[in-house]
């Protein structure tokens, strides 16, 4: 089942276009990246999606409703979040409970679930002024679902913080998927690989790719083989004696080639005997898959060279 | 609908007393209260002492308890004025800027509820503070002056509850139509001293909300009083409420 | 007649006490002030009279300022 649907939107501000009319939809359950660099449009969409902006034209549904009725069924994090610094956390929780109809013991009872879901268990009584960025975007997380929301939209939830935080909210925000959908945006590509099920790359204002993340990898998947030398002597040697035979060499560094995995399958024992004939030590070698950024790269030059 | 309304009203109202803002209201309300009639009683001697460094002789007539409401009345209206806008600037415009308006925009909140419970924590504040400044006002009053009549100050006090609150409601609703406090300040002190400017004119000066102040004369002395600012008053608060309504509605977080 | 002028000004006195002694509290527990520096927020408060401490209070002490 499709639990947001987004058909054709578009928004300008002073005639400029921040998104070209968007279409696509997310099914229920799924962790959603949506990927691109900085200003393509991501926090324009999300905030839409959170009713917080109009679009200029087209629709979407969360959950089969339209428009001011989205509100209950979204949770929304901001990329950057304002909290009210006075309240405590645990207040600004029974707060967002409360906005939303829910009853005095069901917020006490899910207030208890959350703080431990999200490790904050020790800060839930200090101000919010005093926490700290990482503390901020798990308590971020915890009003964002407070409410059980069908949608939790999280715009760069990890991007501001420290590695070490980093980890932790990606961890949490793939615990999340039992009970949310969730859309979250990241300019940051390793983020949404390690925890997305499905990605849309936006560039521009305009939708260049969406696919099952797994699938991704594998249709762009164009197999190395990158082989690393004792020497740089040995591996500009190396790069001599494969032209030599038309294999094609990439250099990455002066110690390390790439070759196609076609290439070193067909020509094995030619390679093999090269690198032995020549005394070429190899320090190592490894297959190695594309990763997102590859893809992420390949996409957003074919745009810029059209 | 009902239960938001609450909610947002209890929260405004911590927020004013752990910001301190209630605090500081209080605080200047009671200084207003205890300095009025001090300063009203003590002003021929001080001059006295002017005089004699001077050599010129100042005749006054006795000092009365009007001495000290028209100090308490000049107070409110001039220095508690600018604190009143001061304190109710940032209410809108400074959750606009540090995000924490966006965490009521996306949850099912009504504009009107948002404004409302703000005008619902001022009123709470404006009644406070004037409740202080009355009492410490009629107990100094009692004491340094032979008579007070303190029922009609009792009376006259609703009227400078209105006029701050016009003057607060002008400066929310600006807030919740501009980006910046300092804005919406620096408007409403505009606005403050057009109405003060049309109040000191005949005509159509005479319906000015700034006029309340010296309603509150009237008051205590037992004229009858007119109802032309009363009116004007409510007028001003019902139409900047709904402009900011009008403009509010159309505000998006940018950057 | 002296001792009741002091006697009359003296909640006055303790108003502005109680204002230096929040803002003291308040400024010693925070690290950045809006504005302008700690030190001089400080000298504001302790000298100016009632307009010191508002300004400190209302203005100086913002949690995230937008500076």
């Amino acid at each position: 089942m499709a639990m947001i649907e987004i058909v054709n939107i578009a928004k300008r501000y002073h005639a400029v276009d921040a998104l070209k009319g968007i279409s696509f939809s997310v099914q229920q359950g799924t962790v959603f990246g949506f990927l691109g660099p900085n200003g393509a449009g991501k926090t324009t969409l999300i905030r839409i999606l959170a009713n917080l902006i109009a679009p200029t034209f087209g629709t979407f549904r969360i959950h089969g409703v339209t428009r001011e009725s989205t509100k209950k069924h979204v949770g929304y994090l901001a990329q950057q979040p304002g909290f009210y610094p006075w309240m405590t956390g645990r207040e600004l929780l029974r707060f967002s409970g409360k906005l939303y109809g829910m009853g005095a013991g069901d917020i006490e009872q899910r207030i208890k679930e959350l703080l431990s879901l999200c490790g904050i268990e020790q800060a839930a009584d200090r101000r919010i002024g005093g926490y700290s960025g990482g503390m901020l975007q798990r308590l971020g997380i915890a009003q964002a679902i407070m409410h059980r929301p069908k949608v939790t939209l999280l715009d760069e939830p990890a991007s501001a913080l420290d590695p070490v935080g980093r980890k932790d909210v990606l961890t949490l925000i793939s615990r999340l998927r039992e009970e949310t959908t969730v859309f979250m945006s990241s300019h940051i590509l390793e983020d949404i690989q390690r925890v997305c099920d499905e990605v849309a790359i936006i560039a521009d204002g305009s939708i260049v790719l969406h696919e099952d993340m797994d699938k991704l990898l594998k249709s762009h998947a164009k197999p190395l083989v990158r082989l690393e030398f004792e020497h740089s002597s040995s591996a500009s040697k190396f790069q001599v004696h494969m032209e030599a035979i038309s294999i094609r060499v990439s250099k990455e560094s002066e110690v390390q080639m790439v070759i196609a995995e076609t290439d070193f399958h067909s020509q094995y024992s030619q390679i093999m005997g090269i690198l032995v004939d020549y005394n070429l030590l190899l320090k190592s070698i490894n297959k190695e898959n594309a990763t997102l950024e590859d893809i992420f790269m390949h996409h957003i030059k074919e745009r810029n060279h059209a | 609908m009902h239960s938001i309304l609450l909610t947002l009203a209890r929260k405004e109202l911590t927020e004013g007393f752990r910001s301190y803002k209630f605090l500081i209201w209080a605080i200047i309300c009671g200084f207003f209260g205890i300095l009025s009639p001090l300063s009203a009683y003590y002003m021929p001697e001080v001059l006295a002492i002017i005089g004699a460094s001077q050599n010129i002789m100042f005749t006054l007539a006795e000092v009365t308890y009007r001495d000290a409401v028209a100090q308490y009345v000049k107070n409110f209206t001039q220095i508690g004025s600018i604190i009143m806008i001061f304190l109710a600037m940032g209410s809108v415009a400074g959750e606009k800027s540090d995000g924490s308006l966006q965490f009521l925009l996306v949850r099912p909140v009504k504009l009107r509820a948002i404004l409302l419970s703000k005008i619902f924590a001022l009123v709470f504040m404006i009644i406070l503070g004037l409740s202080i400044a009355t009492i410490l006002t009629g107990i100094y009053s009692l004491y340094l002056f032979s008579g007070f009549p303190l029922v009609p100050f009792i009376r006259a006090n609703m009227l400078l509850m209105l006029y701050l609150l016009v003057l607060g409601v002008v400066t929310i609703s600006l807030s919740a139509m501009v980006q910046k406090p300092i804005v919406a300040g620096l408007g409403s002190l505009g606005l403050w001293l057009v109405f003060s400017a049309l109040g000191a004119l005949g005509g159509i000066g005479s319906y000015s909300f700034t006029k309340l102040g010296s309603e509150m004369i009237h008051l205590i002395e037992g004229f009858s009083i007119s109802w032309k600012p009363i009116v004007s008053s409510m007028i001003i608060m019902m139409g900047s409420v709904g402009c900011s309504l009008f403009v509010f509605k159309r505000w998006e977080p940018s950057n | 007649m002296n001792k009741e002028i002091v006697l009359l000004v003296a909640p006055l006195v303790v108003l502005e006490l109680i204002l230096k002694l929040i803002c003291l509290r308040d400024w010693s527990q925070r690290e950045r002030m809006n504005g302008l520096s700690r030190t001089a927020w400080l000298l504001i408060f302790l000298f100016v009279n009632l307009f010191g401490p508002i300004a400190y209070l209302v203005y100086g002490r913002k949690y995230h300022g937008n500076d």
